[in-house]
């Protein structure tokens, strides 16, 4: 798949719904865990994901920065395909 | 989008101004040990910038999310409407919708007027807005005139965005188009705000309580209109009698003391401590309008203490105002160029650790299907590059791909540059 073929160009995202502007980093905290920060520039939210990946297993938790609830996600499991 | 401000508004030094330096270096430098987190900053006095100033990646340029901030913006469309003789504030809400009212139509549902919704004194014993978003044909004007309504309009208090939602609908069945498109050529305009988005309804009606996104700089030059009674360079756009009305306090909401949100409800408007108005917005969103110093600070954030960034302007920029050029232990004593290099520093950095990494040590280029989520996240892939690894997710909407920088932002953004 090209780039061009997807949904955004760099810089801009819709994966929350709209198309806005995004910054984002990472950071490989250990081997087996790496931490993505997801900034939504137009908006006072950001996005943590942690992954942490066991062999052919991976477990994402999601975390935002502010929300109505204060409530954090259930964690995300899932297999590597690839 | 064009980068460019439209009529931007003009720029001063602090002290050009009668504005403390070292008090705004305060300002910024409790939220900071506070741990709240602002996304940009703009102070004005006697109609100028004083100064300003975003955190990276956050950029002048960019629009940002008001959430509650937008009420504002609705009742100075409702302002206008009254102006223009479209409406009245003692007009009665259920004489817009005959066709969704309910059966039966009750005394406090009778009773209820625009000045109702503009106070949130609707009656109401609870905010109405889960009620509307979950209303099954998506006709939530239908939703609200549904509800019970237990109090008699105008004596309870109850933050409400449902009743600004009415507000949006009165107006656009008053004027024939959508609040946003009402507003273009009364506000939007001849305030130089280029490009506002405003969220909609499932029947296209602006949601009126939030929704609304635009600039710091657009916010300050709401919040300068309000200061200047309604004129804006030798126009009148809003008249000083509606402004005098929206901005004092139609409802008591509480018993005052340390909350700023017990100080008064105008139209639309919160009463705050020591006389000063504002429209706020959730996690952080502000157009707080200093009258007694003509002053009005624009703030936007991502903090859920709301209260810690007005105590913040409460014990530093109050006390930063002198008389313009008073060269006394009011006005600046602290280098502008001490605050102008603050201000150039504001940044919200990355997660980072040290030493950095040796590059992909460890990973390698994953591609996980997740189970089913809340997220609606299908499948994620990683794929590293030379401090930059690009991001793939697969969701209901399709597939998105994110470029993220090794302990940095990607893109890079370019720093905002105070100058007077």
């Amino acid at each position: 798949m090209s780039w061009a073929s997807r949904s955004g160009s760099l810089g801009y995202t819709s994966l929350f719904g709209v198309h806005e502007r995004i910054a984002a980093s990472f950071i490989r905290e250990s081997p087996e865990r790496l931490v993505l920060t997801l900034r939504r520039i137009e908006t006072p939210f950001f996005i943590t994901i942690d992954i942490r990946s066991l062999e052919r297993e991976v477990e994402l938790q999601l975390k935002i920065n502010v929300s109505f609830d204060n409530r954090v996600p259930e964690p995300i499991k899932g297999t590597i395909i690839a | 989008m064009s980068n460019q401000v439209l009529n931007p508004l003009p720029r001063k030094s602090p002290e050009e101004l009668g504005v403390s330096p070292l008090k705004i270096s305060d300002f910024l430098s409790e939220m900071q040990s506070h741990s709240i987190e602002l996304h940009s900053f703009m102070l004005l006095r006697h109609g100028c910038v004083a100064a300003e100033g975003w955190w990276a990646p956050y950029e002048p340029q960019l629009p940002h999310m008001l959430f509650s901030l937008s009420k504002s913006f609705t009742s100075t469309a409702i302002g206008i409407a009254v102006q223009e003789g479209k409406l009245s504030v003692e007009d009665p809400v259920i004489s817009f919708f005959p066709d969704d009212l309910p059966k039966e139509v009750s005394p406090n549902l009778a009773a209820m007027r625009i000045k109702h919704l503009l106070m949130m004194g609707t009656g109401h014993a609870a905010d109405t807005t889960d009620e509307l978003h979950s209303s099954a044909d998506g006709n939530r004007v239908r939703a609200f005139l549904k509800l019970p309504v237990e109090h008699e309009p105008g004596t309870f208090f109850m933050y409400n965005t449902g009743a600004t939602y009415m507000l949006s609908a009165i107006l656009q069945k008053a004027a024939g188009e959508t609040l946003l498109q009402y507003l273009e050529p009364r506000l939007f305009k001849p305030l130089g705000i280029m490009h506002p988005t405003w969220e909609s309804c499932p029947r296209g009606i602006n949601t009126g309580g939030y929704g609304l996104k635009i600039t710091t700089e657009d916010i300050a030059k709401f919040g300068q209109l309000y200061l200047q009674k309604g004129m804006w360079q030798g126009e009148r756009l809003l008249s000083p009698a509606w402004i005098e009305e929206a901005t004092s306090k139609q409802i008591e909401n509480g018993a005052g003391g340390d909350s700023d949100w017990a100080h008064g409800y105008g139209y639309q408007f919160w009463r705050c401590q020591h006389g000063v108005y504002r429209g706020d917005g959730a996690f952080g969103q502000f157009c707080i309008v200093l009258e007694d110093l003509d002053a009005v600070t624009a703030i936007t954030a991502g903090t859920n203490d709301l209260q810690g960034v007005l105590n913040g302007v409460w014990s530093h920029l109050l006390g930063a105002f002198g008389m313009a050029g008073e060269p006394d232990s009011v006005v600046a004593k602290a280098s502008s160029e001490e605050l102008r290099h603050q201000l150039e520093e504001l940044r919200l950095d990355p997660p980072r650790k040290a030493p950095k990494p040796e590059p992909n040590t460890g990973h390698g280029t994953p591609c996980y299907r997740l189970e089913e989520n809340e997220f609606g996240i299908k499948q994620l892939q990683i794929t590293f590059g030379d401090n930059v690894a690009v991001l793939d997710i697969t969701n209901e909407q399709g597939e998105h791909r994110i470029e993220l920088g090794e302990q940095e932002w990607k893109p890079r953004v370019h720093l905002v540059i105070w100058s007077p």
